[in-house]
């Protein structure tokens, strides 16, 4: 029996008797016992001409699953918890690559005992808006960077509470490494007099964490850094420290959020620093060392109908991960927001500014206002750079909501968007891609039960692919059915899109066509897919993912 | 309240002003050893972070000369021809070549003597930063066998010919086969370079062709120490379009385990078709 099965087997028989062992102690108190499993299917179906091929998937292995079962168990202060995952020719770790391994992805304990609170196991946690610490899952793209390790909180009073941890973060079924250590205090102090009707108050916070790497990471780090010439080469350290300091200030109507962070001087890649070979020869990316710093703020008001936020952060070398040769989206430690607004529909969230970790400059503004019950409108604007003042990203979205009640709901607008493609998806030489897209959403009820739901959206860009216009109906049978039809056709294509054999643009229609059953907390879907190349951003996370050209089914359930 | 909050950030203060001691940085190490390394360097004409793993290719060659043979394969991931482009240096072997090497998760990558090193779970390493330690941990194993190569050219007729002879220093246990390669240096053509495309970019070690098949044609069994095992090769270079200039052909020969699943190279040898 191999090392890891044994490890499974033993995490197994452990769970199995403390379920048992807490449930005979306890025998008066029933718990509660929750879980889910979610799982999907790809099946791929090789279109060359969409640039869906290549991969072993498309090639020969055709299918490729993912799945996650979740088990929670909460009794008498114990909080128990397991998550069984698996991975079949999966391309979700790298949409290039197939991936298959499965076993134990995540186990917790905790108990409450008085004040305090006991963890252990594989831990999401953050510190303050996570700029420097947070372990968090995002399954869209395979990140789960939960800490292993231990964490104890104690309630200090009813205000204010402080916490520690320690472990080493998960990377898939092994671990990534260095270790990370945290502590931070957080409290609530009320300001506002016994007589004021006005709330005033602050939630202060301070945060800290340090990085220690091992041996063979230092040693890997000084293999690469030898290679330099003397007048590159830094000298790596073993320990990096973080601090945080922030706090939500509320008065009356207003709340705002500060946060700035400071990371000790450390070794990190940074892909666009010119390196001189050991030949001459000059290439970008190298290992730098800097310290860093994130500045972070939030203003928002609030008043009968009338919200308004105001944003803005500075973010200068807070590449802070568990390995230093690690890339992309990998071993990252920390979370820093991203400045701009989640947009959801298929051409309105084509272009996504993915987060700069190492040179950012960007606020966002975002005005809501509803007259009434039967009308909103939204308006927001975001501007990104980088600290040269180089544009990046800027995008003005405008949104308009009618509704009449039970019957229907009209929502639309126009988004105008510069995107930096050079930047965010390494073309080279490749035009700032300006964008112009209006689109509609209009929601009509014939019965309780029956209802139609259509989308209309027109991206006009003479950059990238050039124009598209995406269309979308939606029939839903309540509580059971979803049918859904959609198209995204490239009207007007450009130098990016798809050419044929004597070189000419090809005018591609990109459709799907799904089917979602619903039953309680039971949720089917499949459906067929052909899609573009594009960004694909989930929790403000972003990644350039390839085309996809196949049948695509999930389900989810809940217990 | 606050008294607690002083001494938390005092220890704090306090916790980060530890100081370690500050890493040594050492020399280059040399290695005192017949053993020469193949690296496979999996690469593209529109893979704009290649160029960076071109230059660590070369500076491993300078670091440690005549223990490293290199052989830039422009397979089917991010190889074909961008705008500006004149040549494609893609052909079916390259792709099996590169799906051969797989896993890895990016380009560049490299295969350096096909080894699964330790801890690594791509089997072609993707960080070029890493391949010059990778090849350190090459030449410091022993060396097994021994590679020589009579290479003649005739310039009328385009035709050459390779006499090789592989001689083990020590028993080797398994099935080894022997690969030969053709790759061209000095190809200027355009490439993408992070945020541009390089117009006049010097290609090097570009592999042309593969004369044997991907995998490579049977050497031997089991071979003992001492026996000399002669191959022989021969073939017909292509008419120059600008690129196939016979001055700038290298042949590479290695010799690699293929039984049970292994791949491992034991020993590259690298001669100029034109000496």
């Amino acid at each position: 029996m191999s090392g890891r099965r044994r490890n499974y087997l033993v995490c197994f028989t452990f769970f199995l008797s403390f379920f048992i062992n807490v449930h005979s102690i306890w025998s008066q108190d029933k718990g509660v016992f929750t879980g889910g499993i979610t799982a999907n299917g790809n099946v791929f179906i090789r279109d060359s001409l969409i640039g869906a091929s290549g991969i072993p998937q498309y090639d020969h292995e055709l299918f490729g699953s993912e799945i996650w079962l979740n088990l929670n168990y909460r009794k008498s202060g114990y909080d128990l918890r397991m998550r069984f995952d698996a991975f079949n020719n999966s391309n979700l770790l790298n949409p290039n690559d197939s991936y298959t391994d499965e076993g134990i992805g995540y186990w917790y304990v905790s108990k409450q005992v008085d004040k305090f609170n006991f963890a252990v196991g594989y831990l999401y946690d953050q510190i303050g808006s996570g700029i420097i610490f947070r372990s968090f899952e995002q399954r869209p793209q395979l990140i789960d960077n939960a800490l292993v390790g231990g964490r104890i909180t104690y309630d200090i009073n009813e205000n204010w509470s402080a916490r520690a941890f320690t472990g080493r973060q998960k990377f898939l079924f092994g671990r990534n490494g260095a270790e990370v250590k945290g502590v931070t205090l957080e409290g609530f102090v009320n300001l506002a007099d016994s007589t004021s009707t006005k709330a005033f108050s602050i939630a202060p916070g301070i945060g800290f964490v340090n990085r220690t790497l091992e041996e063979e990471k230092v040693e890997k780090l000084v293999d690469i850094i030898k290679n330099y010439i003397p007048e590159d080469q830094v000298k790596p350290e073993y320990n990096t420290y973080l601090l945080s300091v922030f706090n939500t200030l509320s008065y009356d109507k207003f709340s705002l959020y500060t946060e700035f962070a400071y990371k000790t001087s450390d070794v990190f890649s940074n892909p666009m620093a010119i390196r001189t070979s050991l030949t001459g020869i000059e290439t970008f990316g190298k290992l730098v060392k800097e310290s860093g710093t994130v500045a972070y703020a939030s203003l928002s008001y609030a008043n009968k109908g009338l919200g308004l936020t105001v944003e803005g952060k500075r973010t200068e070398n807070f590449d802070f991960r568990t390995d230093q040769t690690l890339t992309q989206n990998f071993g990252l430690i920390n979370f820093i927001p991203p400045m701009n607004r989640l947009n959801t529909y298929r051409l309105t969230s084509r272009y996504s500014p993915a987060t700069q970790l190492l040179s950012e400059q960007a606020f966002q503004v975002d005005a809501r206002y509803a007259p009434s019950r039967k009308l909103a409108f939204n308006v927001n604007f975001s501007n990104i750079t980088d600290l040269s003042g180089e544009l990046l990203y800027r995008e003005i979205y405008t949104e308009f909501t009618l509704k009449k009640k039970r019957k229907w709901q009209l929502t639309t607008g126009v988004q105008l968007q510069n995107y930096n493609q050079e930047i965010y998806e390494i073309k080279p030489e490749v035009p700032l891609v300006k964008t112009i897209t209006p689109y509609v959403d209009y929601l009509y009820r014939f019965t309780r039960k029956k209802s139609l739901r259509i989308e209309a959206q027109y991206m006009d860009t003479d950059e990238d692919f050039g124009s598209w216009v995406f269309g979308l109906a939606e029939f839903g049978l309540a509580p059971h059915w979803i049918f859904e039809v959609s198209g995204m056709y490239n009207i007007q294509p450009s130098k990016n899109s798809p050419t044929n054999a004597a070189g000419e643009s090809l005018k591609i229609l990109y459709p799907t066509f799904g089917v979602t059953y619903i039953q309680k907390s039971n949720r089917f879907n499949i459906r067929y897919v052909k899609q573009v190349e594009g960004v694909v951003c989930s929790g403000g996370i972003c990644r350039l993912e390839p085309a996809f050209s196949g049948v695509r089914m999930s389900m989810s359930s809940t217990f | 309240m606050m008294k607690k909050l002083v001494y938390i950030v005092l220890l704090i203060i306090g916790l980060s002003s530890c100081q370690e001691q500050m890493v040594v940085i050492p020399e280059q190490t040399t290695f005192d050893t017949q053993r020469v390394v193949l690296l496979e360097e999996l690469t593209g004409t529109n893979c704009p972070n290649c160029p960076a793993g071109a230059a660590v290719a070369a500076d491993i060659l300078a670091s440690f000369p005549g223990q490293v043979v290199v052989i830039g394969v422009h397979g089917d991931f991010l190889s074909e021809p961008i705008t500006g482009s004149q040549y494609d240096f893609r052909f079916d072997k390259a792709k099996d070549l590169e799906n051969y090497l797989k896993p890895w998760f990016g380009k560049p990558a490299a295969a350096v003597n096909r080894t699964e090193f330790e801890g690594q779970s791509e089997f072609s390493n993707s960080l070029p930063a890493l391949w010059p330690s990778l090849v350190e941990q090459e030449l410091e194993k022993e060396h097994v066998l021994d590679i020589a190569a009579d290479v003649s050219y005739n310039s009328a007729t385009r035709e050459y010919s390779i006499n090789m002879a592989a001689v083990p220093v020590v028993d080797l246990v398994g099935d080894y086969n022997v690969t030969v390669f053709i790759t061209e240096n000095d190809i200027v053509d355009a490439q993408k370079d992070q945020g541009e495309i390089i117009e006049d970019y010097k290609f090097k070690h570009v592999l042309r062709d593969i004369i044997t098949p991907f995998d490579g044609t049977s050497l031997a069994t089991n071979p003992s120490a001492g026996a000399v095992i002669n191959k022989a090769f021969s073939g017909t270079l292509p008419p120059e379009d600008g690129t196939w200039i016979a001055e700038n052909i290298d042949i590479v020969l290695a010799v690699h385990r293929v039984d049970s699943g292994r791949k491992e190279v034991v020993q590259a040898f690298e001669k100029h078709l034109i000496e």
